[in-house]
């Protein structure tokens, strides 16, 4: 445990002044430009690492963030080639005056660095954009709080290697527990004679000596050799330790329980779940299935337990890490994750469901939403269920994996969620809609969607009608022109549809509406203006001069009003700018 | 993309890989459940002054302090309360309590404080009745002693670390150590013992103390790789920590060889000084490596060096083709320390009962291996670093003269001709790693190997008198 400082040496004054919740930084008052560059970017850099414990790094306020402590360090560094920080224990000092104040044990980064041992900090020229990648990343982890890691910030710096950074720390550091008394220390057995004499014999007969002799090594060799303790090789390591554990676990002499190594197996589990780890995830699922396999007589808990870490591959949240963790600019499922739900999750459905609602990023959403079309082949009324309960995004990306599944019955699902009340899942069906082909089954629900939509959705939907040239939808729109829409346009766009779907049996449909009734003076057409004018549009639609002379008799006789949506009709026809122009 | 673009999707994926264990869920989580702890173990001590340790008016609480404390050790392996002025951490985690809360917190502080006490450190779980105790003895009078009195008291109920009050460590604590090589020997070798120790108690183990010793050795033979070479005749001889140290040393130098990074030379280091650590509860060659494993694994939180670590501790003493093992070669780590380990244990003049071979005879026999029990890349690159006469090594030059060998050649031409002191009894030892007399001198050349344990007293003496000079220079 790494000591939380008392803070009984400190500057009275300072204490008196300034309370330790406050963020309190120096004012500026009396310092240099340099010094107040140096504050403005020491104040960043305490902003940035801060931010990572509260933002996901791909998210906008980081990205603010560092786009300002990126220019801070350009602004400092172009000034001077090197900068000294002085660290005490809550403020950074450069050139005799203090620049950075920040009492707040859990946002302060002076009191982050001096806790560790840090006592000064040097930038030279030089320390770019991946150095600070580097700082960040080391200061925000150490931000994080738990400190369960063997390192601190002084030994991550120094094994970062930062050319340009330069670390001044104390020796000997802060002790682990921060007793002032070594009175304290454990009284187990003192390890004087850990070592036995036989240590590490019989050592390995190798038979006669031979003398060696100076071989050259190819600077190629040595590089695979390295590549051996690189991180990419850390997966397979890891696997390699659980065998070798498992090993250990049956050996009777040994007697080991498994509850010994379950938190490392289960920090093993952490690393592994991983969309790029998951081919090491499956292995390492069956090394604890293979050792549940045979009971052992010292461990009777050991079957609950490798039952218990094997089922935590498959929960909610490690489903939800697995697909987070899926490089932005992949997308695709890897049968590796299906593998890893197989093994591990009683119900992968609903695992995967749980994760896709809980997911943020697109791509992990859209490897979510591919697990799901994969488990959800059988269970689309499941599916279908998941999505009434859902809303917003969540309902519009589980409406996706329904739209891939196919099928006649998603067909219709799809379409009925055209004239959803929601506008993303509404987006999403009308996208989808649009993209395949029309079926019967889609029928009925496109006109309740046309119902239940308005403006440019309504429109959409009535292109989709359109766009199926099927004559089922005749009727129940000529139904809704003549029930009485009352925008104009809205008729005369039905109208027009219907029209287009029903051509030339469709002119007794409208004749009555484009025939004048009533005797000389008095002849006029019947029903209401919006009807006449939808009656025109229609028949406007229908190839032939019949429909041609129907309009014109129908100007004939039209008040003014109706004239003014009807001409433009007969004249588009009549001149050649409509489909079916004279 | 932008500059900080670029630095986002850097930032991104190192934070990914480097937060393999949720720590911020962790972090929220401990400070729910030592937010808790503390208020539990406060209203403890506090009842404990109006109750019978045995009335149920304690039960339910004692009982509950338990199971909290159960699961925090379950995840943390070991749980710190630490107490600074009006304030209060778990394990480095800052309690946050509200302004109505806060006596609470000044009342535990105050109670610590009439010990002389700032924290409580658990290493195992307590049951009901024995946190009824503790509350109990810490509620009671101060004992003569203060925190160490406590500690005294509280021993009997389980394992449970009394600190003494925290404080900022400025002023002359912040003294640099000593870069001396010396010193910073003596520093690894008692960091090693106090970690031992603490492991040998079953306490968690951290590295850390180990790793900042490791780091010093690392710097310190950034430019003198031939104080490794030497590491088995200099060490503190007799003493526990020499054989670590100098197969830390030596793995060190072949690691730099290689071309390791010094990120990966000090968890190299870290892993060779704690490789036999499982001698510790296993005094039987057979079982140690197994046994080393299980106690490093107490340690929480994951890490690259830890797993790299157990799994070096588990296959130091693999050969390199065991024709009879199922598996691939054991892992880079533990073949660098089985070389080292095994060259140690054969040079070096310490209590163990190996077989003691001059240096040239212990390679010779090392390279009659290569390939079979050792990895011949590797040990090539060894036989680099110490030459056809490593380090240590007494000689008889072809003019008559003795002389020892400070450090090889490393190179092709120089790989029979090592730089050499010669040895003259009487005198003191300074100055002589500036010699190179077989270089110097035409014609001169060595004529053959002297075993330096039956040598002369006065040789023998003037030889390492030359070694431990040519370490400091």
């Amino acid at each position: 445990v790494t000591v939380p400082e008392s803070v009984g040496d400190e500057n009275e004054d300072l204490t008196q002044q300034e309370g330790p919740q406050a963020d309190e930084r120096s004012g500026s008052a009396g310092l240099e430009p340099g010094q107040k560059r140096v504050g403005a970017l020491l104040n960043a850099l305490a902003a940035a690492t801060r931010t990572f414990l509260l933002y996901d790094a791909r998210n906008d306020a980081v990205k603010r963030t560092l786009a300002s402590l990126l220019e801070a360090f350009e602004a400092a560094l172009a000034a001077a080639s090197r900068i000294r920080l002085e660290v005490g224990p809550f403020e950074i000092f450069h050139e005799g005056a203090r620049v950075y104040l920040d009492r707040d044990r859990e946002r302060s980064l002076a009191f982050k660095l001096h806790r560790d041992g840090v006592r000064a900090l040097v930038f030279h020229e030089g320390f770019g954009q991946d150095q600070l990648a580097r700082l960040l990343e080391i200061l925000s982890l150490r931000y994080g709080g738990i400190h369960q890691h063997e390192d601190d910030m002084v030994t991550l710096l120094w094994k970062a290697g930062l050319a340009s950074l330069e670390v001044i720390a104390v020796e000997g550091f802060a002790p682990e527990t921060g007793s002032a008394d070594d009175a304290f220390r454990p009284e187990g057995a003192a390890p004087s004679t850990y070592l036995p004499e036989d240590v590490d014999l019989p050592l390995p007969d190798t038979g006669a000596e031979a003398p060696p002799n100076w071989l050259d090594i190819e600077d190629g060799t040595r590089a695979v050799l390295r590549e051996q303790v690189a991180a990419e090789s850390l997966p397979e390591d890891c696997l390699r330790l659980v065998t070798l554990l498992a090993r250990g676990l049956q050996d009777p002499m040994e007697a080991m329980p498994f509850s010994e190594v379950r938190p490392l197996a289960e920090e093993i589990r952490d690393f592994l779940l991983c969309a790029e780890r998951a081919p090491s995830l499956v292995q390492f699922i069956h090394v604890l299935r293979a050792l549940a396999v045979t009971p052992v007589p010292w461990d009777e808990e050991r079957g609950r337990g490798l039952a218990e870490v094997v089922a935590s591959c498959g929960t909610e949240s490690a489903v939800r890490r697995l697909i987070h963790t899926v490089p932005a600019s992949q997308r695709k499922m890897r049968p590796e994750l299906v593998e890893v739900l197989d093994l591990a999750c009683p119900d992968p459905f609903t695992a995967v469901a749980d994760a896709l609602a809980a997911e943020e990023h697109a791509s992990g959403r859209a490897i979510a939403r591919q697990l799901l079309e994969h488990y959800g082949q059988r269970r689309a009324a499941v599916l279908q269920q998941r999505f009434v309960e859902s809303h917003g995004r969540v309902a519009a990306d589980i409406l996706r994996s329904l739209a891939r599944l196919g099928g006649e019955a998603a067909a219709a699902f799809l379409a009925r969620q055209c004239g959803h009340p929601d506008p993303e899942v509404r987006e999403e069906a009308l996208w989808h809609m649009e993209r395949r082909a029309y079926s019967r089954a889609q029928g009925p629900a496109l006109v309740e969607a046309y119902r239940r939509t308005r403006g440019e959705d309504r429109r959409r939907v009535l292109a989709l009608i359109e766009r199926s040239r099927d004559r089922l939808f005749v009727e129940p729109l000529a139904g809704l022109v003549a029930s009485g829409v009352e925008e104009p346009e809205e008729a005369i766009a039905l109208a027009h549809v219907v029209g287009r779907l029903e051509g030339p049996f469709g002119l007794p449909r409208w004749r009555p509406w484009l025939t004048p009734v009533g005797r000389f003076l008095r002849r006029r057409l019947p029903g209401s203006v919006v009807q006449q004018a939808a009656a025109a549009a229609a028949v406007a639609e229908i190839p032939g001069d019949e429909a041609t002379r129907l309009l014109e008799r129908a100007l004939a006789g039209a008040r003014e009003e109706a004239r003014t949506w009807m001409e433009p009709l007969l004249q588009e026809r009549i001149h050649g700018t409509g489909r079916h122009a004279a | 993309m932008s500059a900080v673009t670029t630095l986002q999707a850097r930032l991104d994926e190192a934070l990914r890989l480097s937060r393999r264990s949720e720590e911020r869920e962790l972090a929220a989580w401990v400070r729910d459940e030592g937010h808790r702890l503390a208020f539990l173990l406060n209203g403890l001590v506090r009842g404990t002054r109006l109750y019978d340790l045995d009335n149920d008016a304690l039960e339910a609480s004692s009982r509950e302090m338990g199971e909290t404390l159960r699961g925090l050790l379950e995840r943390l392996g070991v749980v710190s309360l630490v107490l600074v002025q009006d304030q209060a951490y778990v394990n480095d985690v800052r309690l946050r309590v509200r302004p109505a809360e806060q006596p609470v917190i000044d009342q535990l502080v105050a109670e610590l404080a009439r010990h002389d006490a700032g924290g409580l450190t658990f290493h195992e779980a307590l049951g009901a009745e024995a946190l009824r105790r503790l509350a109990f003895a810490i509620a009671g009078p101060a004992e003569a002693g203060g925190a160490r009195g406590l500690c005294e008291r509280l021993r009997v109920l389980g394992d449970v670390e009394v600190s003494g009050r925290w404080r900022f460590r400025i002023g002359k604590d912040d003294s640099p150590g000593s870069k001396r090589y010396a010193d910073v020997l003596a520093r690894a070798g008692a960091a090693l013992q106090d970690t031992l120790t603490r492991l040998a108690a079953r306490r968690m183990p951290n590295p850390l103390r180990v790793r900042r010793a490791v780091i010093d050795l690392v710097e310190g033979l950034r430019d003198r790789p031939e104080r490794a070479a030497l590491a088995p005749f200099t060490g503190p001889a007799g003493s526990q920590e020499r054989h670590p140290l100098s197969v830390c040393q030596l793995a060190l130098m072949l690691g730099r060889s290689l071309g390791l990074s010094e990120a990966a030379l000090s968890d190299l280091g870290v892993t060779a000084m704690l490789h036999d650590v499982g001698y510790i509860t296993r005094p039987d060659p057979g079982g140690h490596a197994l046994a080393g494993a299980r106690i490093l694994a107490r340690q929480r939180g994951f890490g690259e060096a830890k797993v790299r670590r157990l799994l070096a501790v588990l296959e130091h003493h693999e050969g390199y083709l065991d024709m009879s093992r199922e598996d691939p070669s054991p892992g880079l780590v533990a073949r660098i320390l089985h070389v080292a380990e095994h060259y140690d244990l054969m040079v070096a003049s310490g209590a163990d009962a190996a077989p003691k071979l001059t240096p040239p005879a212990a390679l010779a026999r090392m390279w009659a291996g290569r390939g079979s029990e050792y990895d011949p890349i590797l040990l090539a690159l060894f036989a680099q670093e110490m030459g056809l006469y490593p380090p240590g090594t007494l000689v008889e030059l072809s003019d008559g003269s003795a002389a020892v060998v400070l450090r090889a050649g490393r190179s092709r031409e120089r790989f029979a001709r090592p730089v050499v002191a010669r040895l003259e009894t009487g005198k003191p030892a300074g100055g002589h790693a500036h010699e190179d007399p077989l270089a110097q001198e035409e014609g001169l050349s060595v004529g053959r190997v002297l075993d330096l344990r039956s040598a002369g007293p006065e040789l023998r003496s003037a030889a390492e008198a030359i070694l431990r000079a040519a370490v400091e220079e």
